[in-house]
């Protein structure tokens, strides 16, 4: 990663119209998470989607990017960890079925490899470029863990110079924050609505991996699992223009994805 | 005689009254191979007043009990038999056996007059020379004060002294102090044949509690059921260790009310002995938690007599029961104690156990009452333990004795 | 009331006892199973808030301890008691908030048969994964 890259600082386009004022609703694709978000995500918003391992962000993903092709919207998948076959595998197990929509441009499933320099630059493209109006970051945690390399005679706002990578470690929240105001930076470039995942695995201290995000999101969304007591919650923990419940719902993972448990009876 | 002495114990943990009923009998039944029950003895935590009711708990037991069959018990804080322990619920003990005649007696006003009461339950008993008895009688109720209302702590003198002479007035209206051992005193005019009481309860607030006789559901009474048939062995153990600290009372003749301990004015000295600061006793659950655990008592014939703390007025310092010494020392109550005592008298192989134990010993346990079931398991096919509000024995010697925080069983 | 789920059934059965103000199955930062709260003893509200923070810190040590052995843990706070019962081999509790003055041994009978009754539902429900 080149801090030569760094023309992440962007204007911001101060809204002029009375009717910008008013939040659109994009829904989710679970029906009783709309009804808790007041209809659905703030339009042109961006979500964190935090959780353990196994707790069902991925699965919240999918729903989200499904609601989407059924509208016709275009939707964009980016993925860091997982392999674009091992997605739609995974995806087609919990009963989703992305193929058509990549066949007829609706969907597309991006595997970003992060070592490479021109990451970014692909992300950016892609984004700036592919009229999306969902886009799906899965996850941002090694996009924070990703270290930063200072090198020329760039002046980075507010550091110090440095010639030492060691110097500036990686986990260092200036790094995580670099690199997550730099891909939200990107999303706000555009008129979409964006769902960021973030492992967590201890909620002592932040409700993401990287301790940043949480802030910089629109709107946060916490999944728990409790492996011994076989359970599943979700929590809406903020979300932005919106009036909602801070109370833990149960939700399961069933053959039609993540599913409130009320919703069953 | 063991081959042909059937029993079961029932349990039900179903909140609905008429069903808990109905469950309890079914399931205490089914263990007789289609005998019908020579006596059905019910016990249930008080719970169900709130649930259906008390009548409802027994009209649900009718449901399934053949008519006719001897029927008594009454609330308890808890209890222990094959299934678990519980302090929420419903237990039956039915037993049959060829040979087998059993009666029951009731006698009502327990607390306002308990010799009236003893007569009439021992008219009422039809049964000649019997082998041996189970009694039950209710449990102390706090007494609600005119004019002040619940209290334990009557700091004022001149109200303490206005609130003693109440106390005979609250006999009348059913309240106050159980009066188990003056029942079992006079009991002992009438029978010559062990005796194994239990004084009912409720969850520990000392509010309410109700006996079972038949079909009717009763307060401030007394039921007596004399078997006829075969002699259990009775046995008794109390978990209560001296702390070596003695004191002298100067009583009242009424036997409870204490005006004087070591020469000193009772109330003061009570406090500096037992550690107390009197603010921190006023409520009456406090008060309670504490005076049950510094019980002071006297031996008689190798047994601990507790004397239990039962107001403050004023000066004087008011037991629940009669106090037959002016010696008395303190004891103290522990759950290592308990377990340990409970080993002499559990490890005992036998068929069936039938047992009152102090409500003090479950408070003090905990869950740890597990460790006590499971001895109990060990050894013992088949038994009911109750936790009451005291118990009363007359033992194979026929010397009677009202207890607190002891266990004592009778076992086949 | 009266859940299909058993284990809220159990927590449900504990808060019909007078003085068992709120119960749950918790553990670190995650409340598992909690009845409806509208059925909790609305005393507790002044120390919901000390509670929640307070149980962090208790799971902490349940997560240490509990491989040797730790049963049970209790604090009081105020004019409550908080009970946490160890599930076994787990770092879950079955935790209840009671008054600090109530006959605590009658409490903690019903606790373990609670707790009891959640050890054999989820020894059955693995069972049933197993032959699955």
């Amino acid at each position: 990663m080149n801090i030569e890259d760094a023309s992440f600082y962007s204007e911001e386009e101060v809204i002029k119209n009375e009717k910008d004022l008013v939040v659109e609703r994009v829904p989710t694709g679970i029906p009783k998470l709309d009804e808790l978000l007041q209809g659905g995500l703030p339009k042109r918003s961006i979500t964190l989607v935090s959780g353990p391992p196994g707790s069902g962000k991925t699965m919240l993903c999918f729903h989200f990017v499904d609601e989407g092709i059924k509208r016709g919207e275009r939707c964009l998948y980016i993925t860091v960890d997982q392999w674009v076959n091992s997605i739609l595998v995974h995806s087609h197990a919990a009963g989703f079925n992305f193929l058509p929509a990549i066949d007829n441009g609706l969907f597309k499933l991006m595997h970003v490899d992060l070592e490479k320099v021109s990451a970014y630059n692909e992300i950016s493209d892609e984004i700036l470029t592919g009229g999306y109006q969902r886009i799906v970051v899965d996850s941002l945690s090694p996009f924070a863990d990703t270290p930063l390399v200072l090198g020329g005679s760039v002046e980075f706002e507010k550091a110090p110079i440095i010639d030492k990578l060691s110097a500036y470690p990686s986990e260092t929240r200036p790094v995580a924050r670099f690199h997550v105001r730099r891909l939200f930076d990107f999303l706000h470039k555009v008129p979409t609505t964006a769902m960021v995942t973030s492992e967590l695995f201890d909620r002592t201290h932040s409700l993401s991996r990287d301790s940043v995000s949480e802030f910089l999101a629109d709107g946060v969304i916490l999944l728990d699992v409790d492996p011994t007591m076989d359970r599943r919650k979700l929590t809406i923990w903020k979300m932005r223009g919106t009036k909602h419940t801070l109370k833990p719902h149960d939700v399961l993972i069933t053959e039609q994805g993540l599913v409130f448990k009320n919703e069953l009876r | 005689m063991n081959e042909e002495l059937k029993a079961g114990v029932g349990l039900s943990r179903k909140w609905d009254a008429r069903e808990a009923g109905r469950e309890v009998a079914l399931s205490a039944l089914k263990h007789l191979d289609g005998e019908n029950p020579k006596f059905f003895l019910l016990f249930s935590t008080i719970h169900y007043e709130k649930y259906g009711g008390f009548q409802e708990l027994l009209n649900g037991v009718w449901d399934v009990l053949p008519e006719g069959t001897p029927l008594m018990g009454g609330t308890v804080a808890g209890f222990m038999n094959n299934y678990g322990c519980y302090t929420r619920g419903a237990t039956a003990l039915a037993v049959s056996y060829p040979n087998m005649d059993v009666a029951i007696g009731v006698g009502k006003n327990t607390k306002r007059n308990p010799k009236n009461a003893v007569k009439e339950c021992i008219s009422t008993l039809k049964i000649q020379n019997p082998d041996f008895y189970i009694e039950l009688v209710s449990g102390p109720i706090i007494p609600t004060f005119p004019g002040i209302g619940k209290q334990t702590v009557i700091k004022s003198g001149l109200l303490g002294k206005t609130m003693e002479k109440a106390i005979p007035t609250l006999f009348k209206s059913n309240m106050g102090t159980d009066r188990a051992d003056e029942i079992l005193d006079f009991l002992t005019d009438y029978i010559n044949a062990p005796l194994l009481g239990a004084v009912c309860y409720d969850d520990g607030k000392a509010s309410k509690n109700y006996q079972f006789y038949g079909k009717e559901v009763l307060d401030n009474s007394m039921v007596l059921m004399g078997i006829k048939g075969f002699k259990p062995n009775f046995e008794t153990v109390s978990a209560l260790v001296p702390r070596n600290i003695r004191i002298s009372v100067s009583l009242k003749a009424d036997r409870r009310t204490c005006t004087k301990i070591n020469n000193n004015e009772a109330t003061t000295e009570l406090y500096k002995i037992l550690g107390w600061n009197e603010e921190n006793i006023r409520e009456v659950e406090r008060f309670y938690s504490q005076a049950f655990y510094y019980p002071f008592g006297y031996y008689e014939n190798d047994k601990v007599h507790v004397v239990m703390l039962g107001l403050i007025l004023g000066k004087d310092v008011y037991f629940a029961n009669r106090i037959k010494s002016n010696e008395l020392e303190l004891f103290g109550l522990t759950g290592e104690k308990i377990l340990s005592e409970s080993e002499k008298i559990f490890s005992k192989e036998s068929n069936l156990m039938y047992g009152v134990i102090c409500e003090t010993y479950i408070e003090t346990l905990g869950n740890k009452i597990y460790d006590l079931k499971n001895l109990i398991a060990s050894s013992t096919k088949d038994y009911l333990m109750v936790f009451g509000g005291g118990e009363s024995i007359i033992n194979e010697n026929r010397i009677p004795h009202h207890l607190y925080e002891s266990i004592n069983i009778l076992r086949i | 009331m009266n859940s299909d789920d058993p284990l809220l059934k159990i927590l449900e059965d504990l808060l019909k006892l007078d003085d068992i103000y709120a119960c749950m199955i918790a553990r670190r930062n995650m409340v598992s199973v909690m009845p409806d709260t509208n059925l909790f003893n609305q005393k507790i509200m002044d120390v919901w808030d000390i509670v929640s923070v307070a149980m962090k810190n208790v799971f902490g040590i349940i997560e240490e301890y509990t491989s040797v052995g730790l049963d049970v843990m209790e604090f009081r706070l105020k004019n409550h008691s908080v009970l946490f019962f160890v599930i076994p081999e787990t770092d879950n509790a079955l935790v209840a908030i009671i008054p600090s003055l109530a006959n605590k041994g009658l409490i903690e009978v019903e606790m373990e048969n609670a707790r009891r009754e959640i050890v054999e539902i989820l020894n059955r429900e693995e069972e049933e994964l197993v032959k699955a």
